[in-house]
């Protein structure tokens, strides 16, 4: 059945395109234009989904998205609002939280047990017996929630978005142009932001019937399209906002981030329910959502209606329907005094029997229960409450509600913009605004329309001016005159217990008053007991009547109970586009693709890319290890090093700052020299290593940990500014390339390349010297951190490679090849050389690891001087030590060392395949069992306890005679 | 400034994605650097000094000095100079043949000047849709972005220098990063080019 009214200039559909969708299984038509909603309405369908608790069914209700009558999935996204879903072409969604589908969801049934399901009843009914509770959880995990993630889903990437404005005006009605074209027009830069697909607002609807209303709209609308500093983003959330005007937008493609120097708020309201009996049924809609219907979509909200009103904006409805040719079966005005204007002639008029005084007491609903079929209408009492002795009943299949108004004030609220209830207008109005806030039109309390436009050019004028754009005079803020545009209570009791006041969470009258009577007297407590606005609206529809019903119970005011605040967002937000693109930042050597081409494998450190191993040929991980291992003991290997921190140190006072940073000595470390050490921070613990070599009387060159480096670059910057030295720093990481060629052999390769001496009388160990290496100019150290023989050589980035490939192309008569992090990992541990971060922790102190010896307390003081003394002089409760294990297979790095069932250390590194023929590891062990040949268990994997024997550091050639190799 | 000694050698830390690369014909190139397009400029030689007496130093060298942080000026023989801090300098030659070595072998030892080794990546972004590039990428508001001076900012989470600059009709952006990262970003940015209707073009410096 189709409910389409004929055509009407201004109209969001387009007839010419029709849409076939499917919904709940079944194929549908609508236009090109419409939401799954409008669609679903203009065929004739009534029911669009089931309700969160008791899953009673229904319709449209707001036709904004401000509630979630119509939440669907289509298989990849879940929680879509009907409301703001436009139709497409292969549109197929299914409602949410139904078992069995919409029609014929099982859970229904629940409806028939509300009684015994109070607000609260789980915190009481599943509380005792505790162990039940996991039983009860199971099951009431299954019922609830709203929609389903389909962990298959493929990722969308949606784009980051940065934007910049001086104006950010939220809201395109007739108060956000004029406020937009205000700030525009004396020069601002002015982003025009609205949730809709067209400009317009309440002239769209409200005052759609006013053809100079429509004439305004359009004037207003040409004016903004003709300046160019006015842009406007249309279907667009302003999601979130935060300090320093930065704003959140989300649009169906991204999430902007958004930073204005100013904001206006022209944001509207949001139409408020009445609450009676069966407000919810499909049939029972906002007055604003008819009008969305009639106006937008030209779909018929219903055949007969009833109008709730206690506003002048209800008879302006009536006459709407009776414009479209819709019958209005009565307008219920809830005032005894009726509508003071003109309105109230007109629609007596038309036919319609008002009336006044009186309330809507039932929404009678079908005999399946899913539609409006009649109106119970009763007399006010007194107390405003329906007098159920003159009650008669009006046939009809649609009950429309305009009873008030509520700000759309979320945003405004992140914003800093504090609210007050007005009696005036029977709304909260705003009472303390920031600097550069400004809010206008209905949020601020105005229903006039030419008020609402004076309201938004004077916040345009009123941003322009704080921005020092505009200096003319600023008009007076208009007052609200006549009658509040809201009821101050539509809220009438009903002994049925289906008058609700929070659709999202199933929530109605006697709940609140439950919780008042168990004592939750305060708003706050209120809203977390019954969850009154913590459903997916977040009491968009559902706060100010929770606000009046507790005034009520408490005899206070709506200012004495106060109101709850919003935190972002004030919409959903997709996780996809919260995460938006990906930008992961990873650094590469100039090697990566020369380790790509030797089949390396490569592996994350940090944020770098390095190669773990080499794979050759068959050979298994472990043994392409083993092998480049041994091919550095007994010839020469190539390792790229690049990640290595390399800084720049230099000034008069550098070798005073050094000794300032780190633990040893360099005020006398003679120039072309290295010399190994350790940083600590203030409690004394280890942080950094490396090599400082002074290659000129002011200058040094210093590497750092991969890992560490940029912190410790930070922490030498704040170093040298507390100290105040004349020492510059260089962080020259990322510019230098560094390779480690290293065996026996090394020297020999190195020899064909440069014209700097090598002998070990020329160059000896920890000698640094700068000379050029393949015709580029580097810096080389002679460092043994794998235990041979080797050369460091950094040189700059760009002619890295041709250095690599010089270095390995005057090796092949060596067998020179490359080796990766795995091998120099191995080789440096059968040497006893420890990894900063892998055999230290966050407690370990330098004389725990053998590095007493780095530490020199001579000096006045260095970074953790004070703590390391304290350190020095308490007993250890663990030593370093290196063990050789029973068998090379069932220990893994943190495994435990226990005597007993005591826990005596812990595993920090292991090989259990090495050049030196044994398994091996480095341990934290207690002092008592670390004594040379001692046994230990290790707790190894699968809990075996694992024998090992503690032995001298370093494993491998203690004497250091590698260094001294000359082949 | 002289012949630079290792132009032969010298490779861009793109060397490894573009080295190879096919690029397309003139007129596609031309289409994509209207619309928005990247090029390489890394083999472009830069040098960095930096301490108390550095400007000093310069201007001895006959080197117009920025006078204030973040300014740049053009180099007599091409090429740019900006001054990336008080008492700090970046220098970038106008071509890939050019050497800055007469000015770097030319520093004294002391004098409170200290070279700095600058071997950052460095790229062109040119084309119509360049603030769109940056506005996926960066939070810096490029459009109010006063030309020939220079921004420190995040691109894509990189930290970069980013120098507006008017070269013919159009602001072109010149963006210098660490080379370790020059690969993460370079592809980035250009899969976000590519959806512009933008891509890779010939370095034309």
């Amino acid at each position: 059945m189709s409910e389409r009214l004929p055509y009407r200039e201004g109209e969001w559909i387009d007839r010419k395109q029709p849409v076939a969708f499917r919904f709940e299984g079944k194929s549908y038509e609508g236009f090109a234009g419409d939401s799954l909603s409008s669609a679903l309405w203009g065929a004739g369908t009534r029911v669009l989904g089931r309700s969160f608790k008791y899953h009673r069914p229904r319709g449209v209700y707001s036709l904004t998205g401000y509630d979630v009558n119509c939440l669907v999935e289509d298989g990849r996204r879940t929680n879509l609002r009907g409301d703001n879903l436009s139709i497409v072409p292969d549109l197929d969604v299914r409602s949410v939280n139904t078992i069995g589908g919409l029609d014929r969801d099982r859970l229904k049934i629940i409806d028939r047990f509300g009684s015994l399901m109070p607000v609260g009843f789980y915190y009481k009914a599943f509380h005792t017996p505790r162990s039940l509770f996991p039983a009860y959880e199971n099951q009431m995990r299954k019922i609830a929630g709203l929609g389903k993630i389909n962990p298959q889903a493929q990722p969308v990437a949606t784009p980051k978005d940065y934007a910049f404005c001086d104006l950010l005006v939220t809201g395109g009605g007739p108060s956000g142009l004029a406020a937009a074209i205000a700030g525009a027009e004396a020069g601002l830069d002015v982003l025009l932001v609205d949730e809709q697909p067209h400009l317009g607002g309440s002239l769209l609807t409200q005052h759609a019937r006013s053809r100079a209303a429509s004439e305004r709209l359009e004037n207003l609308v040409a004016r903004a399209n003709a300046l160019e500093n006015l842009q406007i983003r249309s279907e667009t959330q302003v999601a979130g906002y935060y300090a320093d005007h930065w704003v959140a937008l989300v649009d169906e493609k991204r999430l902007t981030k958004l930073r204005t120097r100013s904001s206006i708020f022209a944001t509207g309201c949001i139409e408020q329910p009445a609450v009676f009996q069966n407000n919810d049924l499909p049939g029972v809609m906002l007055g604003t959502a008819a009008q969305r219907l009639i106006y937008l979509y030209r779909v018929s909200p219903c055949q007969r209606a009833v109008i709730l009103t206690a506003n002048t904006e209800g008879y302006r409805l009536a006459l709407d329907f009776v414009d479209a040719g819709i019958t209005v079966v009565a307008v219920v005005d809830l005032r005894h005094d009726g509508e003071p204007s003109e309105l109230d002639k007109q629609v007596t008029a038309a036919g319609i029997e008002i009336f006044r005084g009186h309330t809507i007491y039932e929404a009678a609903a079908g005999s399946r229960g899913t539609k409006v079929n009649g109106a119970i209408l009763c007399p006010l009492d007194g107390e405003g409450q329906p007098d159920r002795m003159g009650h008669l009943r009006l046939a009809c299949d649609g009950i429309m509600m305009s009873v008030g108004w509520a700000p759309n004030a979320d945003v405004a609220y992140q914003a800093g913009v504090r609210f007050a209830h007005s009696e005036l207008v029977e709304q909260l109005i705003p009472q303390h605004i920031p600097k550069g806030v400004y809010v206008a039109g209905r949020a601020a309390g105005l229903f006039d329309l030419e008020d609402q436009i004076g309201s938004g050019h004077r916040a345009g004028l009123q941003a322009a001016s704080q921005l020092g754009f505009y200096q003319g005079e600023i008009p007076d803020l208009p007052v609200h005159h006549g009658q509040p545009p809201s009821h101050s209570y539509p809220i009438f009791s009903h002994k049925g217990k289906k008058n609700f006041v929070d659709l999202d969470e199933d929530l109605h009258l006697v709940d609140f008053k439950n919780a008042h009577q168990e004592g939750y007297d305060n708003i706050e407590l209120v809203k977390r007991y019954t969850t009154v606005g913590m459903g997916p609206t977040q009491g968009k529809l559902s706060n100010l009547n929770a606000v009046r019903i507790l005034a009520r119970l408490n005899q206070a005011t709506i200012n004495e109970t106060g109101t709850t605040v919003s935190r972002p967002f004030h919409h959903p937000v997709s996780l996809e586009k919260l995460a938006g693109r990906r930008f992961h930042p990873h650094r590469q050597t100039p090697f990566e693709a020369i380790h790509r081409k030797h089949h390396a494998e490569m592996i994350h450190a940090g944020t770098w890319q390095r190669a773990e191993y080499y794979h050759h040929e068959k050979s298994s991980r472990e043994d392409c290890i083993l092998q480049e291992a041994r091919q550095v003991r007994h010839s020469v290997g190539l390792i790229d090093v690049s990640t290595l921190g390399k800084l720049q140190i230099s000034g008069t006072d550098a070798a005073r700052f050094l000794e300032h940073i780190y633990t040893g000595r360099f005020t006398d470390q003679p120039v072309g020299r290295l010399r190994y050490a350790v940083g600590c921070d203030e409690l004394g613990v280890i942080i950094e290593d490396g090599v400082v070599a002074r290659t000129g009387e002011e200058n040094f060159y210093v590497t750092a940990t991969s890992g560490g480096v940029a912190a410790f670059y930070r922490d030498l910057q704040r170093w040298a500014m507390v100290l105040h030295m004349d020492v510059q720093l260089i962080n020259a990481t990322g510019h230098l390339a560094a390779v480690n060629v290293a065996g026996p052999q090394s020297r020999v390769v190195l020899e064909k390349l440069t014209d700097l001496p090598l002998a070990d009388d020329a160059f000896a160990y920890l000698d640094v010297h700068q000379g050029r290496v393949a015709g580029v100019d580097a810096v080389l150290m002679r460092v043994g951190f794998v235990g041979e023989l080797g050369f460091e050589i950094h040189i700059p980035v760009s002619c890295a490679v041709h250095v690599w490939n010089a270095l390995m192309e005057a090796g092949a008569a060596q067998g020179i090849r490359p080796f990766g992090v795995e091998a120099q990992r191995l080789l440096r541990l059968e040497k006893g050389h420890l990894i900063v971060g892998q055999d230290t922790d966050a407690l370990t102190h330098p004389y725990e690891v053998g590095l007493g010896w780095a530490v020199k307390t001579d000096k006045p003081f260095f970074v953790g001087s004070r703590s390391l003394e304290i350190l020095r002089k308490q007993p250890q409760e663990r030593t370093q030590v290196g063990l050789v294990l029973s068998q090379d297979y069932g220990v893994e790095e943190c495994h435990l060392l226990l005597e007993g069932s005591e826990m005596i250390g812990r595993i920090t590194s292991v090989a259990p395949r090495t050049t030196i023929g044994e398994p091996i590891a480095l341990a934290f062990l207690h002092p008592d069992c670390a004594a040379i040949g001692n046994e230990v268990k290790i707790c190894g994997s699968g809990r075996k306890l694992i024998s090992a024997r503690v032995v001298p550091l370093p494993f491998y050639d203690p004497e250091g005679s590698r260094q001294k190799v000359d082949l | 400034m002289s012949d630079n000694p290792n132009f032969s050698i010298r490779q861009s830390p793109l060397q490894a994605i573009i080295g190879e690369t096919t690029f397309p014909s003139l007129e596609v190139q031309n289409k994509w650097a209207t619309c928005l397009g990247l090029a390489d400029t890394s083999l472009l030689e830069k040098w960095g000094l930096r301490g108390s007496g550095a400007a000093d130093w310069i201007s001895t060298m006959g080197v117009d000095v920025p006078e204030t942080v973040y300014a740049t000026r053009p180099l007599s023989e091409g090429g740019l100079i900006a001054r990336i801090g008080k008492e700090e300098f970046f220098l970038e030659a106008a071509a890939r043949g050019q050497s800055l070595s007469t000015l770097r072998d030319a520093l004294p030892t002391g004098g409170g000047c200290t070279a700095v080794v600058r071997e950052d990546a460095s790229f062109l972004v040119m084309g119509n849709r360049s603030l769109d590039l940056f506005s996926q990428t960066c939070s810096h508001r490029f459009a109010t972005s006063p030309e020939d001076k220079w921004v420190y900012t995040r691109i894509a989470g990189v930290s970069c220098g980013v120098l507006p600059q008017r070269i013919g009709e159009k602001t072109h952006y010149r963006l210098w990063l660490d080379p370790s990262y020059a690969i993460y970003l370079w592809e980035t940015l250009l899969v976000i080019a590519t959806e512009f209707g933008g891509g890779a073009v010939r370095n034309s410096l």
